[in-house]
């Protein structure tokens, strides 16, 4: 079984720090691998690493991005947009202007599948169009696909960017808080649908998410980030029931619905990522940690717990 | 999007009222008995009473402003003292000058800011976009009857690839026309330059920075599509607004560069009207300019209204 | 990371020698602005005429100094008057009822209908020629601008929380415009003080070029360029320096107003 993506000790930087350091990991086909970690910690980052869409004061200092076994870091801008464009579907989080305003649904949501197969198939791409609308969730397809963004709610815009990313049956869709900016209700409705999506697509995801509950549902594979590293990463069980890093155990405990005893306030984990943090050559969790020892000031390194579990703790 | 049409046009037709009043009013109190002005010095006062009468000059203020409302409405705008011909005549004879250079002006700095402004976003921050950005602030500033003199010394005097004086009406060939109307409206389009420039950039760099060009290069789609299709279709709309304000001004700001060229437009009508004060050119010249600046202005807001979506489902902020 | 303030910076400089040519011509005159010297016509520059004489003989360098003077007292005069009546108008506006309010702005609009140099000439017949009516020939069409901008800064303070805070433990709208809004206005009003002198300079020297603004003999550097026209390709080296003093004039205040703005919002930006 070949990978979909790889990416091997990679380090990103801008002009004045790390935002992602040695993060490595393989995603294998019809896998679901979820980032969680509090905001800042460099998932979306890392997404964007994988997109090739890094702002334009960072950089890529070493390490490799592989999809689909190509390494995107070193192709060129054309075979990049090529292999996303035939592979890759992106949902982002919710936000204003991921849509164009002044170009209907219709016109969007079928030029990445014109962009593959050629202007004639403007026609089949419609069809698909209107289909994917309704598989997930739009009663009146041909209404939302002859508006204008600025008619939609933004439920509505998140279930036309999903099924925009489904458009040319990509073999990985990765999506970035696709549940937050929604409201109560339409989250629960989008997260269904994406346990929808697993269960009958035939293909890989990645999701950043802050919700546990949807995660725990949802996740083949958890990375847990914290300031630009991946602390622990394992099989959703191994993370859930043997949580080894102190921020893993903070984390999960945060979680309403983990809790047993419900009269117990909320546990939080004091402090917030310093710049200190980022900089620092040992573990950058050391300051927040209630177990933090005298060699965490050093470099860590990470430690196979089993085939699929590793931590980068020296507990 | 009716009710905004419709709000529009009222505010409009206001605007009008209160240019023809504010053109009437002003132009009345232009010093010199017109009849006297007519007649000379040692007419009898039985002669300028009776030409005073027959330019309704003995009517009460009031009255005299309405009738010559009510005939401008009628597109009736009296008759030229200098020329002996009616004003309207006048102006329409005049016109294709000025509209052609005001049109082929408007589209040069249109065409090149687009590409100054694309050239900008691009280099952002780089030697390029400061030296464009430079550039066009300078020639902006030069004042265009200096430019123009420049201009005739180097590309009439020395080179010889214009003419130096007239006008060739397009009747008598498009060519010899189109050489003859080039060099000025270069000239015109410059002025306009920094402004339409500045906003183009800027609202490229705001349109290019926006989340929809990330959707472009997830979705894959190619340079060429998306910069055209995606980014430079929001970044058009402000400048559309003020490219319509800029034309509308230039109608009326030609006066300079007709004068030096001499071209027969408007703006030479005007400086006649001015010069010997013939009142009832000078109302309809004013009239006209200002009328088609409002027109202008109104056209614009609509175009804008219909390019964008937001103001056409009525969802925008349009107060 | 600082950015240099070029505006500001060339803005400064341009202005600085506007005004450096303005204090020379009350310090030290060459020639008289109408001493002519019918030997010396078109004369190159030289140790007795360091720009050149025009076709009268009249030294280029005193009338170029002297031009200094009306450009500057004509412009600073003319937006003065215009910005004075202007923000008073958009302010008036700004504080009436509804209905008062729509006809002053559609009046405004109307003003606004009027180009710059369209105004300026049917004003100048109305006014006659000369310095005085040029002045304010030129400032009513600076009213518009100014209405606009002291209308659209006193809605959008009258929005802001410190506003409704005065008015709801009782300071008077008169009180509140002079010591809650003006200070946000003053940033604004440099700004376009500036350019509206840069503007005000190009329309003073564009009147005076077709005739209708300062007289012969006195001297601007619109009309220097209207008496160099007739010989332009003759002696094309006449039309040059007024030119350039002039370009310098209009593109210092106007990248002068620029800087200011610039610098100033820099400012707010630390606080």
């Amino acid at each position: 079984m070949s990978d979909i993506l790889n990416l091997s000790s990679l380090f990103v930087k801008d002009k004045r720090r790390y935002l992602l350091r040695d993060i490595s990991f393989s995603l294998g086909e019809e896998t679901t691998l979820v980032f969680i970690g509090e905001s800042g910690s460099g998932k979306t980052m890392t997404l964007k690493s994988i997109l090739g869409i890094l702002p334009e004061d960072t950089e890529v200092e070493k390490g490799s991005v592989t999809l689909m076994g190509r390494d995107i870091l070193s192709i060129s801008e054309k075979e990049k947009r090529r292999l996303l464009c035939e592979n890759v579907g992106f949902v982002p989080q919710n936000t204003v202007n991921y849509l164009h305003p002044l170009l209907r649904i219709s016109d969007q949501i079928t030029d990445g599948y014109t962009t593959l197969y050629g202007k004639k198939t403007l026609g089949e791409a419609m069809e698909k169009a209107t289909r994917l609308l309704e598989s997930v969730g739009i009663t009146d397809p041909e209404r939302v696909l002859s508006s204008y963004p600025s008619l939609l709610s933004g439920g509505m815009k998140q279930r036309v960017n999903i099924a925009s990313a489904l458009m040319n049956d990509p073999s990985l869709l990765i999506s970035d808080e696709p549940t937050s900016a929604l409201d109560k209700v339409v989250q629960k409705q989008v997260s269904e649908l994406y346990i929808e999506l697993k269960k009958k697509r035939r293909m890989s995801l990645v999701v950043v998410s802050h919700d546990i509950v949807f995660v725990k549902k949802i996740a083949d594979v958890v990375a847990v980030f914290y300031a630009g590293e991946i602390v622990e990463i394992g099989k959703s069980s191994e993370i859930f029931s043997n949580p080894l890093h102190p921020y893993t155990k903070a984390l999960i405990s945060l979680s309403p619905s983990l809790m047993k005893d419900k009269s117990k306030p909320l546990g939080e984990i004091k402090g917030y990522i310093t710049e200190e943090d980022r900089r620092r050559e040992g573990c950058p969790f050391y300051s927040r940690c209630p177990e933090r020892r005298k060699e965490c000031m050093n470099s860590v390194d990470v430690r196979k717990v089993s085939e699929t579990h590793s931590v980068r703790c020296v507990l | 999007m009716h009710r905004y049409i419709l709000k529009r046009i009222l505010s409009a037709l206001l605007v009008l009222l209160f240019v023809s009043l504010i053109t009437f009013v002003v132009i009345s109190v232009i010093p010199g008995d017109r009849a006297i002005l007519a007649l000379g010095i040692d007419a009898t006062q039985e002669s300028v009473d009776a030409v005073r009468a027959s330019m309704g000059l003995d009517k009460p203020f009031l009255e005299r402003y309405f009738d010559w409302l009510s005939s401008a409405i009628r597109l009736d705008l009296g008759v030229s003292d200098v020329y002996g011909e009616k004003v309207g005549a006048l102006i329409l004879s005049r016109l294709p000058v000025t509209f052609s250079l005001t049109l082929f002006s408007i589209l040069i700095a249109t065409v090149l800011s687009v590409v100054l402004g694309l050239i900008c976003q691009i280099k952002k921050g780089k030697l390029a976009d400061g030296l464009i950005r430079g550039s066009v602030i300078l020639t902006s500033a030069l004042p265009s009857f200096w430019i123009s003199l420049v201009a005739l010394i180097f590309f009439c005097g020395k080179l010889k690839w214009f003419p130096v004086n007239g006008y060739i009406s397009p009747a008598k060939g498009f060519f010899p026309f189109l050489r003859s109307i080039t060099l000025p409206s270069i000239i015109l389009a410059l002025g306009e330059l920094s402004l339409l420039t500045r906003m183009f950039r800027s609202s490229l760099i705001k349109s290019f920075d926006e989340d929809y060009m990330i959707a472009c290069r997830v979705k894959g789609l190619g340079k060429m599509r998306s910069m055209i299709h995606y980014g430079l279709r929001s970044a058009c709309i402000a400048p559309l607004t003020l490219i319509g304000n800029q034309a509308a001004k230039l109608l009326g700001g030609t006066v300079v560069v007709e004068t030096i060229f001499s071209l027969p437009g408007i703006g030479r009508l005007l400086l006649v009207a001015v010069e010997q004060h013939d009142i009832p050119l000078l109302q309809g010249v004013v009239l006209f300019i200002t009328t088609m600046v409002v027109l202008m202005n109104f056209l614009t807001d609509i175009f804008v209204a219909i390019a964008d979506p937001l103001i056409r489902q009525g969802e925008g902020s349009v107060k | 990371m600082k950015k240099r303030n070029y505006s500001l910076i060339i803005g400064i400089i341009c202005v600085s020698i506007i005004i450096a040519l303005f204090i020379l011509s009350f310090i030290y005159l060459p020639y008289s602005v109408d001493q002519m010297d019918t030997k010396n016509r078109f004369a190159s520059p030289s140790s007795s005429h360091i720009l050149g004489t025009d076709q009268f003989g009249r030294d280029i360098f005193s009338r170029i100094l002297v031009s200094t003077r009306s450009a500057l007292l004509v412009s600073s005069s003319s937006v003065l008057m215009g910005a004075l009546s202007g923000l008073i108008l958009g302010a008036l506006a700004a504080l009436s009822p509804h209905i008062i309010e729509t006809i002053l702005m559609r009046f405004i609009d109307a003003m606004m209908a009027f180009p710059g140099i369209l105004s300026a000439m049917v004003l100048s017949a109305i006014l006659g020629k000369g310095v005085m009516n040029a002045s304010i020939a030129i400032a009513f069409f600076m009213i518009p601008v100014f209405a606009r901008l002291s209308y659209s800064m006193i809605l959008e303070s009258k929005k802001r929380e410190y506003v409704k805070a005065a008015k709801s433990y009782g300071a008077s709208m008169p009180r509140l415009v002079v010591f809650h809004m003006l200070p946000e206005m003053v940033t604004r009003l440099i700004t376009q003080f500036s350019s509206s002198i840069g503007a005000a300079i190009l329309t003073e020297s564009s009147l005076s070029f077709l005739g209708l603004g300062i007289q012969p003999p006195g001297a601007s550097l619109g009309l220097m360029l209207s008496e160099a026209k007739g010989y332009v390709l003759i002696e094309p080296y006449q039309a040059l320096w007024p030119g350039v003093v002039l370009s310098i004039a209009v593109l210092g205040f106007s990248l002068l107003g620029d800087g200011i703005n610039e610098y100033l919002n820099r400012e707010v930006d630390y606080e």
